[in-house]
């Protein structure tokens, strides 16, 4: 067979016999060791999946070659070469495919999805290209402390399609970020074809959509891909933005272990086999007259051997203990809460407290910052950002594009980069497009790659303004439905200032809860210590005493509660609040406590009631608490419907006080 | 053709009762009349009679439970051919005031009690009223429920164990246990509380509990009475069968004073911050059942009656209770109890207010003793006169000492002065 000759140019030609030897060994390495799971995985030996790169070894090692070592790659499951390049090791990729302890994410995925941020590479994850805003966001955190460090975002030609991946290159682009973004476009997105994927005759013509230049390579050619990545990390590295480079290669297996890719045929197999990349770079090294056949063999025999001993090795090592199953699911915080130590107090509405907690956040923190959608020039929707971008600049109060998933996946790679970034999502109705990001990659992070991701999400709840059904959400069990996030939700300023401040110093992703219709409410207004000063997450309060019966609540209806409670003491009822503050994790001992006192629980919450906090309290206390209950649990919630627009439907769904009372006599 | 035996109401007053035991099986052939099961209510254990012939084919409820008047007991397949259960009970009594509600409210949760405390499947408590009774050893009969359909709260539980009248079940067996014991010393034997004695252990540290107990007596000259007495006696037993005693006259003379001093005759419910004076008096006379057991006999409006007619009364009372052929509201509804604790030649007694009545009288011993009388000249001379004491436990929470022996002193006058050679002619 005829191979397609290729030659060092640029910046390939100027790289030594060593590092080109050090290129091979590792496109060789990636093909053998593929090769041997594969062979693994079709005799019965390896759980999972294998999702081999074999024929796209030159974009694999050309990208990670082209990259400076302290540059961060975002990729996915086929990405083994990069990893390899990159410095992960045999055993940790070993280890990491039969579910090691010891493996990059302790047996919690396995096969090829993990990454080892250390070396700089991004955990891999399922959903595709997910890891493609947090690379955007790693470029952010670089971009603002002028580390020089370049994000590379790969992913195929068929996760093009996705909304994450125009967010990522969108915003890229707009905020002109260090990131070069690279498809490795293999012909096919799992058995799907080009066409069937994208418009343009090819993913670069898009990045014309974007602003940004755009190369087509042969991904083929290691020297190309070197010349070509470095030349654009390095364009990234001056300040010059962001750029696209489309790989054209091949993958010669299916998509994964079990896909025999009979959807390819005969004629394209044969046309790439003539541009298998191992081949054409050991001719290219044979003509240089750098290394010889015997050289290529033997270091084949060297790494078959080393595979296979590694292999060997990482199945007799630890099974992770099914006992730590649940650690790892938060990272410790390791400073003390900060107490108020200031004298100075000033008078403040709920949303002047938030503003105060963000401006001394920030002021006190040069990490510290923030990304939104009209947040900047604007100072918000609701004006939380009130006199920030004047103080900070664009750099620290960031005006995003309408990207909620885009901006929420930078905000988790700017905290991987040691950011604390905080994002304000204009209403949390649209946490939607977000929850991919939140939970797929802000949540994950710790459990499976060991890396703590401290945002903070903050926006408008509630309903109560005439906004109809999407600016009007509670969002509190939808989000607490997710492990591996905090939830927290404060009524009062004092708390709104303390709980943020809590937040934003938290290791991890914290959803900040914002009652819209707190915002300005007149009766409020309270002063609130000037200075950092943290409420302990995880910890509610007892807002009211009583000794008759229990009302749990949070956010927006704890002022419910209490004028229920004042009518229901008339009646000589005598009403314990409890604003459990924190939704996630939930302070269980003030209920139960409280419950143990009062014996009679009534959950009150704005959120609709199916599958929510409310139930959840109601079965913690019929778990923990059932000796001490007096009467059935009430729980005073909406409908299970949407939220309405019209005044006398919205009303009608919001929890009144009389709804409150009436639940309450009904129990007496 | 089957046919459903339904609880009977046994006394007006009567809402619901326990089943005790089954006295039938299913499969049973049953004659109309054949006892089939034992009801239980505050103080009467009775057998019920199946109001028609067959043969048992379902037994409705279990031993224990509680169930209303008219709930279906027990279904036969045979015969109808009787009258229905509910004409065997006499309904001739009219009603009565204020105490019904208060009758109605104790006899419930005597029977709630009837069924072992936590077991029972037609009390609702809470799991927090289980933990608490299961812990403390509460006896559930002694706490009202306030709640819907009178369920026991918390609240409940935690104001009775606030009361300080705490009766802890055990601790009351253990006392009766103990006072057995010493009865039949000579063979020491343990053996089951009956249901009468539990009851009267119940109430009598129940009131001990409730009320602030004091005794204050006089000393009554019995010489008027006792002329009449001796002058009637031989005809009055002739006439009527049963002798005179010393009873109607004092009954007569405490009904004529608690018309004078109707707080003596009323209810204290001091939780509730209720003092229900009482429009009639309903004489409650304790009657030992030879000592086996004491009940308070109840002669429902005894104001109306006349000292024979009161006489009467009191003898067949007497008897009713003490062969058990009585009814619920023959034992219940009191207002004012009067002890005869003379019969049993007593000379002071200190008894125990029948609940919920805020006093007690108790008769002694009318023995001739000699007595200093003095003359209209002021000459003092020795007579020999009968006389006794009369000691009235009262309640202290309800009235003071000054009522209580205005009371006292009313009946000694009418006893001492009163002319009913009338009543006896």
């Amino acid at each position: 067979m005829q191979i397609e000759k290729i030659t060092r140019q640029g910046y390939a030609a100027t790289l030594s016999k060593e590092v080109l030897w050090d290129i091979y060994k590792s496109m060789k390495t990636q093909r053998l060791l593929e090769d041997r799971l594969l062979k693994m995985y079709k005799g019965g030996q390896l759980s999972g999946a294998v999702y081999p790169g074999i024929g796209q070894e030159a974009c694999m090692a050309g990208i990670a070659a082209g990259m400076d070592s302290k540059d961060i790659f975002g990729g996915t499951h086929r990405d083994l070469g990069v990893q390899i390049k990159k410095g992960v090791t045999l055993k940790e990729i070993a280890l990491n495919f039969f579910g090691k302890n010891d493996g990059p994410s302790k047996g919690r995925d396995g096969n090829s999805h993990f990454g080892v941020v250390d070396k700089g590479t991004l955990m891999v994850v399922s959903p595709l290209p997910d890891s493609a805003p947090v690379a955007v966001g790693w470029a952010l955190a670089s971009q603002q402390s002028g580390t020089g460090v370049v994000a590379v975002a790969n992913c195929g030609e068929g996760a093009t399609a996705t909304g994450t991946w125009h967010e990522s290159v969108n915003m890229a682009a707009v905020l002109n970020l260090p990131v070069v973004f690279t498809v490795q476009n293999n012909q096919f997105a799992y058995s799907s074809p080009n066409d069937t994927e994208f418009g343009t005759p090819n993913v670069a013509d898009r990045a014309a959509g974007y602003g940004i230049p755009a190369r087509i390579i042969d991904g083929n050619d290691i020297y190309e891909v070197i010349d070509a990545i470095h030349e654009s990390c390095e364009n990234a590295r001056n300040g010059n933005g962001p750029s696209l480079i489309e790989l054209v290669t091949f993958r010669h297996y299916g998509h994964a272990g079990h896909d025999p890719a009979e959807y390819v045929n005969d004629e394209v197999r044969e046309f790439w086999m003539k541009r298998d990349p191992i081949a054409r770079f050991e001719d290219a090294l044979l003509q240089e007259g750098l290394f010889t056949t015997e050289q290529f063999v033997s270091l084949s025999e060297e790494l078959e051997a080393e595979i296979k001993e590694t292999i060997d090795w990482a199945k007799n090592q630890d099974d992770p203990d099914p006992k730590n199953e649940e650690s790892d699911m938060f990272a410790d915080r390791t400073t003390p809460l900060i107490e108020n130590s200031e004298n100075n107090k000033e008078t403040m509405n709920f949303i002047e407290a938030i503003t105060n907690g963000l401006d001394e956040l920030m002021d006190n923190d040069e990490n510290v910052f923030m990304m939104g959608e009209d947040i900047g020039v604007f100072e918000g929707a609701f004006k939380a950002t009130k006199g920030l971008f004047n103080k900070y600049g664009p750099f620290r109060v960031i005006d995003t594009s309408i990207s909620e998933g885009g901006f929420t996946g930078a905000a988790v790679g700017a905290a991987l980069a040691g950011k604390k970034p905080i994002v304000e999502l204009q209403f949390y109705d649209f946490v939607y497009p977000a929850l991919d990001q939140i939970t797929t990659e802000a949540a994950k992070y710790n459990w499976k790659a060991g890396k703590p991701v401290p945002m903070v999400v903050r926006g408008p709840t509630g309903a109560g303004t005439r906004s109809g059904p999407f600016h009007s959400i509670s969002p509190e069990s939808l989000l607490a439905h997710h492990p591996g996030i905090k939830v927290v939700a404060p009524s009062n300023p004092y708390d709104a200032k303390g709980l943020l401040i809590a937040a934003v110093n938290d290791p991890n992703p914290v959803m900040y809860l914002e009652h819209k219709k707190l915002y300005r409410k007149p009766d409020l207004k309270m002063e609130v210590p000037l200075g950092l000063y943290e409420v302990e997450i995880g910890k509610g309060k007892i807002v009211k005493e009583g000794s008759d019966l229990t009302i749990v609540t949070w956010s927006g209806m704890v002022s419910v509660a209490e004028q229920a409670a004042q009518e229901l003491s008339k009646d000589g009822l005598s009403v314990e609040i409890i604003d459990i503050r924190t939704i996630v994790p939930l302070d269980e001992e003030i209920i139960l406590n409280s419950v143990e006192k009062t014996s009679n629980l009534c959950i009150l919450q704005e959120d609709v009631p199916f599958s929510s906090i409310a139930s959840e309290i109601s079965s913690l206390v019929a778990e923990k608490g059932f000796w001490s209950l007096d009467n059935p649990i009430i729980k005073v919630t909406p409908p299970n419907t949407h939220i309405p627009f019209a005044p006398v439907l919205e009303d009608a769904f919001i929890p009144s006080v009389e709804k409150v009372i009436k639940a309450v006599k009904e129990l007496q | 053709m089957s046919e459903i035996v339904t609880m009977p109401q046994l006394g007006e007053t009567v809402t619901e009762g326990t089943i005790l035991r089954w006295l039938v099986a299913v499969g049973d052939e049953v004659k109309e009349d054949d006892p089939i099961l034992e009801i239980s209510t505050d103080k009467v254990d009775t057998e019920v009679p199946s109001p028609f012939s067959g043969k048992v084919t379902s037994l409705l409820v279990e031993e224990g439970e509680t169930v209303e008047v008219g709930a279906s007991l027990l279904e036969l397949n045979g015969d109808a051919s009787s009258s229905v259960v509910d004409e065997k009970i006499p309904n001739d009594i009219d009603s009565f005031d204020e105490p019904t509600q208060e009758i109605v409210e104790e006899i419930k949760v005597e029977e709630s009690a009837s069924s072992p405390v936590i077991k029972s499947s037609n009390i609702k408590l809470s799991p927090v009223v289980r933990k608490i009774v299961s812990e403390n050893n509460l006896d559930l009969a002694q706490i009202t429920g306030t709640g819907s359909d009178g369920r026991i709260t918390r609240k409940d539980v935690e104001a009775y164990m606030a009361s300080g009248n705490v009766a802890k079940k055990q601790s009351i067996d253990t006392a009766v246990q103990k006072e057995v014991k010493q009865k039949e010393q000579p063979k020491a034997t343990t053996g089951e509380i009956s249901r009468l004695r539990r009851r009267i252990a119940e109430n009598m540290v129940m009131s001990k509990q409730t009320s602030a107990h004091v005794m204050t007596s006089v000393e009554v000259d019995y010489e008027n009475v006792e002329m009449l007495r001796s002058k009637h006696k031989k005809s009055f037993k002739e006439d009527n069968g049963f002798s005179l005693t010393y009873l109607p006259f004092i009954s007569l003379a405490t009904i004529y004073a608690l018309r004078e001093h109707p707080v003596v005759n009323s209810s204290f419910d001091l939780d509730k911050e209720i003092h229900s004076i009482h429009s009639h008096i309903n004489l409650g006379i304790a009657v030992d059942l030879n000592q086996e057991g004491l009940l308070v006999g109840t002669m429902r409006e005894a104001d109306s009656f006349s000292l024979k007619g009161l006489a009467r009364k009191i003898s067949d009372t007497s008897i009713k209770l003490r062969e058990g052929s009585y009814e619920l509201d023959d034992v219940s509804g009191s207002t004012f109890t009067i002890s005869n604790n003379g019969s049993f030649n007593s000379f002071l007694t200190s008894p125990i207010i029948n609940q919920p009545n805020v006093a007690i009288l108790s008769t002694e011993s009318v023995k001739k003793r000699p007595v200093v009388i003095e003359a209209q000249d002021g000459t003092d001379s020795i007579a020999i006169r009968h006389t006794g004491l009369l000691s009235l436990t009262w309640d202290h929470r309800v009235f003071d000492g000054s009522i209580a022996l205005l009371f006292l002193n009313s009946i000694k006058e009418k006893l001492e002065n009163s002319d009913w050679s009338q009543e006896l002619a």
